[in-house]
């Protein structure tokens, strides 16, 4: 009886002297694993070229209907993707999204990634719909593809 | 009836026609069989290969009795190598096997090989979604490919503004090559080099010089050929696609929208529905953005009451505002000088539901006769003029039977710009199953060129009266009517009329004829001659005939000519009026004539009448109405005081544009409901915001007089009410008890009341509607002497005119695309006048004409015959009536040189 008190009080007291688990968030953040599924990107080629052609795979192939693309024609003078597609708009509803992976899945060109940032709230429901200017990634980042 | 064959595909054995192809039995059988090249509508070619299968017959011994097998059935001898069943007949005990390993070994390969050269583009390509070969390969093809060399390429194009060519992903079917040629008859595209570098184009690889049409997209089975103004715009998956009748003419086809949120973002055919299948023409495929168009109408108008004239402009109201004024008015005037105040205008653009609800808001509400629907008409005529002069409701012929009619005259009108998609049935069936065609339209129009092997007879412009007169005449130096197909003789009427009109023709000699019409002689013969002899045939005209000043002899001449010939008696012939408008058979139907009831009941009869005025609780008047123009002349002397207006664009479309302006300047009251603000709105009183066909359901009856059911693809513009709700509107707010919830609703009423529509209901009327007829006829056969001696209004030049292909009334004028193709209006001339006139490119001629003038840029045009001057009507930048109205035998205007291209003025 007593050796098993003191068992469990061994472990209670064990974990006194290691690290906490419990994160000061928002004063801390959590390193994501790479496999982790937050808010997507939208990727850029090398040359700084939208990598999206707009061709909508990702929305057809989204289960909760949550992304919206708008296709139009590049102007071959100053073009937004390689080719002559891209698309004009593209949004993602996040109060629909899943977080399946399902858009990164389909997408043939290696576009659309979810990302590790998962702080999405917000006070307003419009804000939730996230256009192309907030989901692709800087000129600075062209290239840049998330490892998985 | 061919005789039966049994095959046997996949196990399963079914009975077809012998002769039937190898893929059509499948298709009966319910087995898939995979094509490419093969299309309903074209001979087998066997280009693609795709639809290989395995193939075994009986096996015959020298007895040529079938050698049984261990199990008692008949032994089959299987062919060594896989055939192509979209060129394979079937045979008696044939076994067809599809999926065989033999088979599935041939499919995999030749998807092997037509994914050699092609691009793996499917996420930027128009077809993505929808393609057959991306189906095909997914379903039988390789999941990895062979092939590490450079695929060949070629250029991306735009072939015009419609076409775009991506020869990249061209599988070399032919198919559009052989639809372009074959069904259109234009015969734009062809193959350019061979083999795998095979690339299809126009033949000189400029922009396509063509109709336009889009077909060639259609059939397309990848993505080599895309439409340039969906280019991009949406994938198969975002669009809602609703199977509508397209509204551009009377040809009734059926187009299928594809609806992203709330705008149409394309049509297209519908690949095995409809009169028409996959078939549109470029009016149908491509005019469909005046659904969208900003500039319509979202709120009723009403002009406020008080000081006349300028000033007091028309202002919003609401719906209900101007239901009370339209509604208060139109008491007031009715009190004050009599219902015959009244008249109502137009409806060859409404559904039918809407147009019976529009003439009984006129007859039974208000109790006016003034209606018609034919407001471009130049001379009065009676409501049952069209049935009457094709067969009086007689079963008639479909279009589908009318290609393969042996003799086909086309009378007065250019098929091409009025009824595209009867002239690609005549094309396909002079093509394909030898229909002859003879052409009688004083310019030399595209179904009379030479390469469709047709006769033209290039009548004298103002000589149609004779030339149908010396073409009865000369049937009937044949011999009698026809009998019927039944064996029974032709109506008594029409041998009643006989001895008279041989005595009125004896005159008519073809020497007379061709004297008059400037055809040979011989040539009248002939035609008639063809026409009487040939196992069948069919009389089309539209309204070149109809809206010419001796409209009333033409029909009653082409009535004669249908009895003479046996076009309106023998078996699969016909006599066939397409008419301008989706609506303008079922108008006539409605009674949107000023001495029908619906179903052609005539006013004055007092016993076919009761039934509608106890359905509609009112007393109906028996003294016919004022015709159209009739309706003009009475409006301009001040007689009559209120018109309601619907749907067209009644400036353009009377036929003299000084009385029209008069006539709406001293109505005391003007009504118009339409889409946008159109000219003639803009003098109306009062406004009603209308829907467009795509917001709305009902019923169409096309120039065949099938019902064709039309269905909504989009929620009406916000503001909008459809014309079937506004009527009613006004009949509650006048005191009728109106309570219709559904245009179906208004259809079992007219399914009960109306003649020749008994038993029909909306749900008897799809996938395709039947075509009404009635026997005994609705309208009582004549045979009769048709003259009419007035002369043309005008002196100088025969005026010319007609509809094109790109611009079709006031809709059109909006649609960017359409008025593009159109390009300039001009008056055309034959050498010889522009020679005589002292023309230069460049020049602009004047026009007088007993109304008015108009300036217009000129052109050269071969079609033209000399003495003449051809003017395109619905054009946007013509408004022909400006010239004042045919009289007689048309109208003659005087044509100067007017220095430099100008746009149209007065
Ligand atoms: S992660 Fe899933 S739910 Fe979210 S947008 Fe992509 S496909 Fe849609
Ligand atoms: S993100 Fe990828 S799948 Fe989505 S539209 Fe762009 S290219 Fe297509
Ligand atoms: S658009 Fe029509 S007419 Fe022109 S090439 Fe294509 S099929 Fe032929
Ligand atoms: S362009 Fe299309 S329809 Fe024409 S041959 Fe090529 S694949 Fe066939
Ligand atoms: S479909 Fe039979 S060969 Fe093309």
């Amino acid at each position: 009886m007593i050796k098993e008190l003191a068992t469990g009080l061994g472990v209670t007291l064990g974990q006194f002297f290691k690290k906490p688990v419990t994160l000061q968030y928002p004063n801390e953040k959590l390193v994501m694993f790479p496999r982790f599924r937050g808010l997507h990107i939208l990727a850029r080629h090398e040359d700084g070229l939208e990598r999206c052609v707009g061709c909508e795979l990702c929305a057809v192939a989204c289960p909760a209907d949550a992304i919206f693309v708008k296709a139009a024609e590049n102007d071959p003078d100053r073009p937004s993707s390689h080719g002559e597609r891209y698309a004009e708009r593209y949004e993602i509803n996040m109060l629909r999204c899943i977080f399946c992976g399902m858009c990164e899945e389909a997408c043939p060109e290696d576009a659309i990634f979810l990302e590790k940032d998962y702080e999405l709230a917000d006070y307003r429901r419009e804000a939730f719909i996230y256009t192309k200017d907030e989901l692709l990634v800087g000129e600075e980042k062209a290239g840049y593809l998330p490892v998985r | 009836m061919s005789a039966k064959v049994r095959v046997t595909i996949n196990g399963r054995t079914v009975e077809v026609p012998a002769g039937t192809l190898v893929t059509d039995a499948a298709r009966a059988a319910e087995v898939h069989i995979p094509v490419f090249c093969s299309h309903a509508k074209l001979p087998p070619l066997g280009a693609c290969r795709i639809c290989l299968v395995e193939i075994g017959l009986p096996r015959k011994d020298r007895d040529g009795k079938p050698v049984l097998g261990a199990d008692g059935g008949p032994e089959i001898a299987w062919n060594p190598k896989p055939q192509t069943g979209c060129t394979t007949p079937v045979s008696e005990g044939m076994v067809v096997a599809t999926d065989s390993p033999v088979a599935v070994k041939a499919r995999k390969g030749t998807m092997e090989f037509l994914l050699v050269n092609h691009p793996l583009d499917c996420p930027v390509c128009d077809e993505g979604g929808e393609c057959q070969l991306q189906d095909l390969a997914f379903a039988f093809g390789a999941d990895f490919s062979r092939m590490s060399d450079a695929k060949r390429t070629f250029v991306s194009e735009n072939l015009g503004p419609v076409v775009k060519k991506e020869a990249n992903r061209c599988i070399v079917c032919m198919r559009c090559v052989r639809y372009c040629d074959e069904i259109m008859g234009e015969d734009a595209l062809t193959p350019h080099r061979r083999g795998v570098r095979t690339e299809i184009s126009s033949f000189d690889r400029q922009p396509l010089d063509c109709e336009q049409c889009g077909n060639c997209v259609e059939v397309c089975p990848v993505g080599a050929l895309t439409a340039l103004p969906y280019r991009f715009k949406a994938r198969p998956w975002d669009l809602r696609q609703h199977i509508t009748i397209c509204p551009w003419c009377s040809n009734g086809c059926s187009v299928r929208l594809g609806v992203r949120g709330t705008e149409i973002l394309r049509a297209r055919g519908t690949e095995r529905r409809g009169v028409n299948q996959e078939y549109l023409c470029v009016r149908g495929r491509f005019g469909y953005g005046f659904v969208n168009d900003a500039a319509r109408l979202t709120g009723a108008l009403v002009r406020p009451p008080g000081a006349a004239g300028a000033g007091n402009a028309l202002e919003p109201a609401s719906f209900e505002e101007a239901v009370a004024h339209a509604a208060a008015r139109l008491r007031e005037i009715a009190a004050r000088d009599g219902a015959d105040a009244i008249a109502f205008l137009g409806g060859e653009k409404l559904g039918l539901e809407e147009q019976y609800l529009f003439q009984k808001l006129a007859r039974a509400v208000l109790g006016t006769n003034h209606v018609d629907s034919r407001t471009r008409l130049v001379a009065p005529l009676p409501g049952t003029a069209f049935l009457k002069a094709t067969g009086g409701g007689r079963p008639s012929i479909s279009l589908d039977e009318l290609g393969r009619t042996k003799e086909v005259l086309v009378l007065g009108d250019d098929l091409q710009g009025e009824s595209p998609f009867l002239q690609a049935v005549l094309l396909r069936g002079q093509h394909q199953q030898g229909v002859h065609l003879t052409v009688a339209h004083p310019r030399r129009v595209k179904l009379a060129r030479a390469r469709f092997g047709g006769v033209w007879l290039g009548l004298a412009p103002g000589s149609e009266l004779a030339l149908l007169n010396g073409l009865t005449r000369a049937a009937l130096d044949l011999g009698d009517p026809l009998p019927a197909p039944s064996g029974g003789p032709p109506p008594a009427e029409v041998a009643a009329g006989l001895p008279a009109l041989r005595t009125a023709l004896a005159a008519w000699t073809p020497e007379r004829a061709a004297q008059a019409t400037g055809v040979p002689a011989a040539a009248i013969v002939a035609a008639a001659r063809r026409l009487r002899e040939a196992p069948s045939r069919a009389i089309v005209f539209g309204r070149a005939y109809a809206e010419h000043a001796q409209a009333a002899a033409l029909l009653q001449a082409v009535e004669n000519l249908g009895w003479a010939t046996g076009a309106l008696t023998a078996g699969r012939s016909c006599v066939l009026y397409a008419g301008p408008h989706s609506g303008t058979q079922g108008a006539l139907d409605m009674g949107l004539a000023p001495d029908v009831l619906p179903g052609y009941v005539p006013l004055a009869d007092a016993a076919a009448r009761a039934p509608f005025e106890k359905q509609w609780n009112a007393k109906l008047g028996a003294a016919p109405g004022l015709t159209a123009p009739e309706i003009l002349a009475a409006a301009a002397a001040g007689r009559v005081k209120a018109l309601w207006i619907v749907g067209d664009e009644w400036v353009r479309s009377a036929p003299d544009r000084a009385l029209v302006e008069q006539a709406l300047a001293r109505a005391e009251l003007v009504i118009v409901s339409d889409l946008f603000l159109t000219e003639t709105a803009r003098r109306a009183h009062v406004v009603f915001p209308a829907v467009s066909f795509a917001e709305k359901e009902g019923v169409l009856v096309d120039c065949e007089r099938r019902l064709q059911r039309t269905a909504r693809a989009l929620a009406p513009r916000r503001g909008a009410k459809s014309d079937g709700e506004i009527f009613q509107a006004v009949a509650r707010a006048l005191g009728a008890a109106w309570s219709y919830r559904t245009n179906e609703d208004v259809f079992r009423e007219i399914a009960r009341l109306v003649p020749g529509y008994e038993g029909l209901s909306w749900a008897t009327l799809l996938p395709l509607g039947p075509q009404w007829a009635s026997e005994p006829a609705r309208v009582a056969a004549s045979l009769r002497p048709a003259a009419d001696e007035r002369p043309a209004a005008g002196e100088g030049l025969w005026l010319l005119s007609g509809g094109v292909l790109f611009q079709q009334g006031s809709l059109g004028h909006r649609i960017e695309l359409l008025t593009r193709l159109a390009g300039a209006a001009c008056a055309r001339f034959h050498p010889d006048e522009w020679k005589r006139l002292g023309l230069t490119a460049g020049d602009a001629v004047l026009l007088e004409g007993p109304g008015g003038s108009l300036t217009l840029p000129v052109a050269v045009d071969e079609s033209v015959p000399p003495g003449a001057v051809f003017v395109p009507y619905a054009h946007r930048d013509v408004e022909l009536n400006r010239l004042g109205s045919p009289g007689g035998a048309g109208l003659r205007v005087k044509a100067s040189k007017a220095g430099i291209a100008q746009r149209t003025g007065v």
